[in-house]
């Protein structure tokens, strides 16, 4: 049971009655407490009500999406109702609560709009129904579980480098390549030499048929594959700047994928820490983004300490054929979990880049002098970068590629380095 | 769309029956009100003093069971009018607490009146002339004539006895002035000549007995004890100083506050709890490792380090060969900064400093060196390390892959 301000308001004006006389007060309390029973007796009843809770398809982090309840009133009574639909507070659900009427053996609308500021699952709460009397003096209040979710994805702020990215994707795809006959590139076609074309390009066999001169020209190769591998431990859940650094890796994902679909290579996924938390098969063309999409969305750090043999065997379980293996971890604190084994057997069979977001506050501690503490500080930042450095080395010299980079431009450095491995026909 | 298609919940079958949600409440409604009565039933009763019924010190338990041995039967009231209507004594326990026209009226019934410490306008109102007697001190002993009074002869007379002055008034004074005796009248001194704890002491019960049923004469006492009907200046009440409604709109605005609150209070549904995600703190080790330092003054570990880093730097800023040490350092940059090599090889491979400030000053002077040898502040050149490193020559962009085609097409 619900009382209303209505109901405290008129009880309010009792003060008048009972300053006057104890007589009137008593009648005037009965009355007040017949109403309300009345009014709890007339109001909707609410296990009358059919719900269906409909939610939009995925959104984007910060775009908006929607989520729709129906409520059909299959009773008697007119169902005269404030109803909340809670979501978690990251959903960001909007209005809160909303009146609704509903007469009976019809179905009413109540849209709720989500703007979510958290990636993933964002989950419905129950839904509140406080049905009304005809008075408005009291209500009957039950609360519902119409379970819902709202898939919510990586926000892809690194679709700002995809054209210039795919700018160079096609002068590998045309004009460099013409100047270029390194081992695996595919015959694509002959066309007529134009000035600056390499003459060793020249198809003599070709231009004895025709009247001009023939090249021919090469295109990278196609049907390549690419495997995304990520670590979702300990590591990944520190925060560089606002965002935790497995966020910078899935935003890099998505730039890859959205590049490797465009140049027709065929891409995988494996997040994992000390077990597997997605995965995805070989996928190309159209297919890819959307189901990288939403294989990322829901991934989260997991304070573990990551099991880099694991992932190393995943990724072998999952592709036979030599391909890039793309490994998203962190190097500051690779000395210690066992990266470099993993990057080892990786590098025996494929082509490997170690992609890793590096810290701002690791710079900004070497560089404080403030008073002795903070040189104590900047030492251990120096030390820190120092095995770091080490472990790049070893890592180089494992054949791996080693990409560092700040938050902001990580995504685009990691495509950088997928596309200069294409156009050296390393893949 | 990959979501499952929406299924339609019936709420009748999530919402319970009302006797099940209300069980719980029900429950314990049921205990608190049974634990209530319980408790009453048990515990021994506040008791007010001179309740007929209480059983306390303070109580007047023992004499209404002594005059119903007596065949007197007491009627207790708060009433007044019923005091009023009885044929028999009127035993006042509070005179005080009634007006001086509600006295009178008691004193114009036809029944006999019995005051218990009445003050002097009470006993102005009955018996015009009697006062309290400040200087009077009460006596054992009887000294008049009034029959029960001598029946009673001497008696244990309490402490807190207040005497009246009897003047010239037709009423017998006994006991020194601690009863008064008129016609129909008595007035008792004390109201310990009532109570459990003192009536047993010599001649008490009997006295009272004899001064209530006017010696053994009257069988039917009402026992009056103030009601909301006692309009004297007795127990004054703050609410005597508010018009006549104040009472009642006081209480009403109590309860229109606590449906104020049952109002405000109600939530719309519960609170839905967010899942957190964990945060880790970026650099939380390298700052573990730096306060460890810090508490340990491991100066000589933290100078190395700072050294080793910034000699790394230079040695990159010069293209001088991977691994050469200090001196070799110091010789090729002194004649760029303009220093002596034994001063910058001092400063890149020196002692460890003796304390904090000499490492703070280290630092500085190595943050100086690496700025003059042509390279920025640290922290752009960390900035820079950050950047991009690509482990083998080939892999870099655009000119390299030129310069290995090149290479493989000679």
């Amino acid at each position: 049971m619900v009382l209303t301000g209505r109901l405290v308001a008129l009880a309010a004006l009792g003060v008048l009655l009972a300053a006057w006389s104890t007589a009137a007060v008593l009648i005037f309390a009965a009355a007040l407490i017949v109403s309300v029973g009345i009014d709890l007796a007339l109001a909707g009843r609410i296990a009358d009500l059919r719900i269906v809770r409909d939610v939009s398809a995925p959104v984007r982090l910060t775009e908006r999406g929607e989520t729709v309840l129906v409520i059909a009133n299959t009773g008697r009574r007119v169902l005269l109702a404030l109803a909340r639909d809670a979501w978690v507070p990251s959903a960001g659900a909007s209005p809160r609560s909303q009146d609704v009427v509903v007469r009976p053996g019809e179905r009413r609308h109540v849209v709720t709009a989500l703007v979510p500021t958290r990636r993933g699952e964002r989950r419905a709460g129950r839904v509140t129904i406080r049905s009304h009397g005809p008075l408005g003096l009291a209500a009957r209040q039950r609360q519902l579980d119409v379970p819902g979710t709202l898939q919510v994805l990586p926000a892809f702020a690194s679709r700002r480098f995809l054209p210039e990215k795919l700018s160079r994707l096609r002068q590998i795809d045309g004009a460099v390549l013409v100047r270029q006959r390194g081992q695996g590139s595919e015959f694509d076609s002959l066309r007529a030499y134009v000035i600056g074309d390499d003459v060793r390009a020249i198809d003599w066999r070709a231009t004895a048929r025709s009247r001009d001169l023939v090249v021919r020209t090469w295109r990278p190769e196609r049907d390549r594959q690419i495997v995304l591998a990520i670590d979702t431990g300990r590591s990944s859940a520190a925060r560089l700047g606002d965002e935790p650094r497995l966020d910078a890796a899935l935003d890099a994902c998505l730039l890859l994928g959205a590049l490797a679909a465009r140049a027709g290579d065929r891409v995988a996924l494996i997040a994992a820490d000390i077990s597997v938390r997605a995965r995805l098969g070989l996928a190309s063309g159209r297919d890819v983004l959307p189901r990288l999409v939403g294989a990322l969305a829901p991934l989260e750090p997991a304070l573990v300490e990551t099991d880099p043999q694991l992932l190393a065997a995943e990724v072998l379980r999952q592709v036979s054929k030599r391909s890039l293996v793309v490994l998203f971890s962190a190097l500051d604190t690779a000395a210690d979990t066992g990266l470099l084994p993993a990057a080892r057997v990786l590098a025996a069979r494929h082509e490997v880049i170690v992609a890793s977001a590096t810290d701002p506050a690791l710079a900004r501690l070497a560089a404080a002098r403030a008073d002795a503490g903070d040189v104590y500080l900047a030492a251990a930042a120096e030390l820190t970068s120092a095995k770091r450095a080490v472990v790049v080395e070893q890592l180089g010299a494992l054949g791996a590629h080693v990409v560092q980079a700040p938050t902001e431009v990580f995504a685009s450095h990691v495509a950088d380095t997928y596309l200069d491995l294409k156009a050296a026909g390393r893949l | 769309m990959s979501t499952p298609a929406p299924r339609e919940i019936a709420a009748g079958a999530l919402v319970r029956p009302a006797w099940q949600r209300l069980r719980v409440g029900l429950v314990l409604a049921l205990v608190i009100v049974l634990g209530a009565v319980l408790v009453g039933s048990l515990a021994d009763r506040p008791g007010q003093p001179l309740d007929p019924i209480s059983a306390r010190t303070n109580g007047s338990k023992a004499l209404v069971r002594i005059l119903a041995g007596y065949g007197a039967t007491v009627v207790p009231t708060t009433d007044l009018n019923t005091a009023i209507a009885g044929s028999g004594t009127v035993l006042v326990t509070a005179p005080d607490a009634y007006s001086t026209d509600q006295l009178q009226r008691l004193a114009a019934a036809p029944g006999r009146l019995v005051l218990v410490e009445p003050g002097t306008r009470a006993t102005t109102a009955v018996a015009p002339g009697v006062s309290l007697d400040p200087n009077g001190r009460g006596d054992e002993f009887p000294g008049c004539r009034d029959a029960g009074a001598i029946a009673a002869g001497r008696i244990a007379l309490p402490d807190d006895v207040v005497p009246y002055d009897v003047g010239r008034v037709d009423a017998t004074s006994c006991y020194g002035g601690a009863v008064v005796s008129a016609p129909n009248l008595v007035l008792l001194g004390s109201a310990k000549l009532l109570q459990n704890d003192t009536l047993a002491g010599a001649g008490v019960a009997a006295l009272d007995v004899n001064a209530i049923t006017a010696d053994r004469t009257v069988r039917d006492v009402v026992w009056l004890r103030p009601g909301g009907d006692a309009a004297g200046s007795g127990p004054a009440s703050i609410w005597d100083l508010f018009p006549d409604g104040a009472y009642r709109a006081f209480w009403w605005l109590i309860a229109v506050g606590a449906l104020l609150v049952l109002w405000r209070a109600r939530r719309l549904g519960g609170v839905v709890t967010e899942p957190l995600p964990v945060i880790v703190r970026s650099a939380e080790v390298v700052e573990g490792h730096g306060r460890l330092y810090l508490r340990a003054g491991a100066r000589d570990r933290a100078a190395a380090a700072l050294r080793a880093a910034a000699k790394e730097r230079i040695r990159a800023r010069v293209a001088l060969p991977r691994g050469a040490t200090p001196d070799q350092v110091a010789v090729a940059v002194a004649p760029v900064v303009g220093r002596s090599p034994a001063e910058v090889a001092w400063l890149l491979g020196g002692p460890a400093p003796a304390d904090d400030a000499m490492l703070l000053r280290l630092a500085i002077d190595l943050d100086r060196l690496e700025t003059a040898v042509g390279g920025a502040v640290s922290a752009r050149v960390v900035a820079q390390s950050d950047a991009r490193t690509h482990a083998r020559p080939d892999a870099r962009p655009a000119a390299p892959t030129d310069a290995r085609t090149d290479k493989e097409h000679r």
